[in-house]
């Protein structure tokens, strides 16, 4: 990793809310087809830093770099026409257009060739219409949406959309995908198929900073992972060692256990924590 | 009757090419163009002053009226929408300055163009129909046809084409467009040359069967408007349908009732259509998320 230059590079990113600091020196490294897990308790900055990354969000203090390119006041939409894609915890279907469509807007968009070329209809054109329609429906088959391909995308049901919003992201050929709880309200059996598609996205060359909840999901995948906590970073590093971490169970737990750290009733809330309990 | 038919689907059309120009700005940018009535006139009276103060054989004045109002159309959205969509406006600054823009257009288009009502001369003289005992102007034959022939251009440009199916992103969502890498800015100045063109057609068609003059941009503005309303902003064709509707009850309704109540009792149905079918005729509900 060290010989490597990284992809995405934060170095003492900071953020604050009026007095609230959200984000607090973070400094993050993501290498190039790795997936890079980001984990932390509710409130831990995850999301501003997720928003940082991705441009909609200004550092007040720091420095993000994108392939070597200082990206620290670019916007989201130049961000995105760079290689870095990001995906929302509530999916963002184009409205009125179907599945299919949804994708290959987000493929065709790379051809720098632009709007107005579409325009021109030549036979090589054409043919590349006829490549990008191939490419769309290969993606779609790749997260099971083949057969809703023609349905309006708003009619799909939760766990199909977030699949599509993810396909979108990927037909916009990123170098980098910010997955923002891409499991959270996934059925089991979702989750798996997630974890397949985002592992096939790293064979891809595509990087992945996944930020989740679910303790299990995020380690069974990550190569690397951070633990934010207070809107620092606690620990950071491979995942079989973050995993062994008593920094991580501290984060979640807090330092000092009392005898039974989930009251009934909170359980249900936090399966991470019931999770790191179970070791 | 035969007459009052042809003239009011031929107003019909000119309104329904309008209210197509609604739709189609609407659906690729969320924009509510008021502008759109201005580029009938411009097409209309640009063609007339290409022909007669220019010179210019009539087909080539035709194009020359086309390219004025698609013109137009681009330069209004690039030096007054886009920068206010770089300033953030609210929709509602947005939709003003497309009324502004409207109203300033009419007395511009007389000042530089002219101060009167004018007429075209027939795209093919002596080219008249009859149907059962009445002549009509072979004029309002090519406005049914060219109206029909951009209707499906256009339909078949928002559903088949990757730049249809980009414009409609736009439509969707401007900021997830964005993160598609598509330019929304860029694809609303598309649309806005396209009704443009459309517009000017309309009114290098128009101009010869009824004479056009500056203030009739405000008019054809609101009444297209109200079409694409009638008929469902966010569907083509239901602006369309809307636009015939409206410019055929209205022809009726001057000729067989009195013409100083027609736009009272047209507004008066579009109230109705609208309480019962909140979306217009063809438009369809908006769900939620």
């Amino acid at each position: 990793m060290t010989a490597v230059s990284p992809l995405l590079a934060a170095s003492h990113v900071t953020k604050a809310f009026g007095g609230v600091v959200a984000v607090d020196d973070v400094s993050l490294a993501i290498g190039p087809s790795t997936v890079h897990g980001l984990i932390g308790p509710n409130g831990a900055g995850k999301s501003t830093l997720i928003s940082l990354l991705s441009g909609f969000t200004r550092p007040d203090n720091g420095e993000i770099r994108f392939d070597g390119q200082d990206v620290t006041r670019v916007g989201p939409a130049r961000l995105a026409r760079l290689g870095l894609a990001r995906t929302f915890q509530a999916a963002t279907p184009l409205a009125g257009l179907t599945v299919l469509e949804n994708v290959q807007v987000a493929l065709t968009s790379k051809y720098r060739s632009g709007l107005l070329s579409v325009l021109a209809r030549t036979p090589a054109m054409r043919r590349e219409a006829k490549a990008l329609a191939a490419q769309a429906r290969e993606l779609l088959a790749d997260f099971g949406l083949l057969t809703d391909a023609d349905r309006p995308a708003r009619d799909l049901p939760f766990g199909k959309l977030r699949y599509l919003e993810i396909a979108r992201a990927l037909a916009t050929r990123p170098r980098l995908l910010l997955l923002d709880e891409p499991a959270a309200g996934l059925n089991q059996v979702e989750v798996d198929e997630l974890a397949v598609l985002i592992g096939r996205a790293r064979a891809g060359g595509i990087a992945v900073l996944l930020v989740d909840h679910d303790v299990s999901f995020l380690f069974s995948i990550c190569d690397q992972v951070t633990v934010l906590n207070f809107g620092k970073v606690v620990v950071s590093g491979p995942a079989a060692e973050v995993h062994g971490s008593k920094l991580l169970r501290e984060a979640y737990l807090g330092p000092a256990l009392p005898a039974d750290p989930d009251p009934p009733g909170t359980e249900s809330r936090r399966p991470e924590a019931r999770h790191l309990e179970a070791q | 009757m035969i007459v009052t038919l042809a003239v009011g689907i031929a107003t019909g059309f000119v309104y329904a090419l309008v209210a197509m120009g609604y739709s189609l700005v609407y659906r690729a940018t969320g924009v509510v163009n008021f502008t759109a009535g201005s580029y009938v006139v411009l097409g209309g009276l640009g063609t007339w002053w290409l022909l007669n103060q220019a010179h210019f054989p009539y087909g080539l004045a035709v194009l020359g009226g086309l390219i004025l109002a698609g013109a137009v159309a681009g330069a209004f959205w690039t030096l007054v929408v886009i920068p206010l969509w770089r300033r953030d406006s609210p929709a509602y600054v947005v939709l003003l300055s497309t009324v502004i823009g409207g109203a300033i257009l009419a007395p511009l288009t007389e000042l530089l163009i002219t101060p009167q009502a004018e007429e075209l001369p027939p795209w093919v003289s002596g080219f008249t129909v009859h149907i059962s005992g009445s002549d009509i102007s072979g004029q309002y034959v090519f406005v049914v046809a060219a109206g029909l022939a951009m209707l499906a251009g256009v339909s078949l440009l928002l559903r088949k084409t990757m730049l249809g199916k980009q414009l409609r992103a736009c439509g969707a969502s401007r900021e997830t467009s964005r993160l598609l890498g598509i330019h929304p800015e860029l694809a609303g100045g598309i649309i806005m040359v396209i009704t443009g063109l459309i517009g000017g057609l309309a009114g290098a068609l128009i101009t010869p069967a009824q004479s056009s003059e500056a203030s009739m941009g405000l008019t054809f503005g609101i009444f297209g408007f109200v079409a694409a309303a009638f008929g469902g902003l966010d569907s083509v064709a239901g602006a369309f349908i809307g636009g015939i509707l409206l410019g055929t009850g209205q022809a009726f309704i001057d000729r067989y009732y009195t013409p100083n109540y027609d736009e009272v009792i047209v507004f008066g149905l579009l109230v109705v259509v609208l309480v019962l079918r909140p979306n217009g005729l063809l438009g369809k509900a908006e769900q939620a998320g």
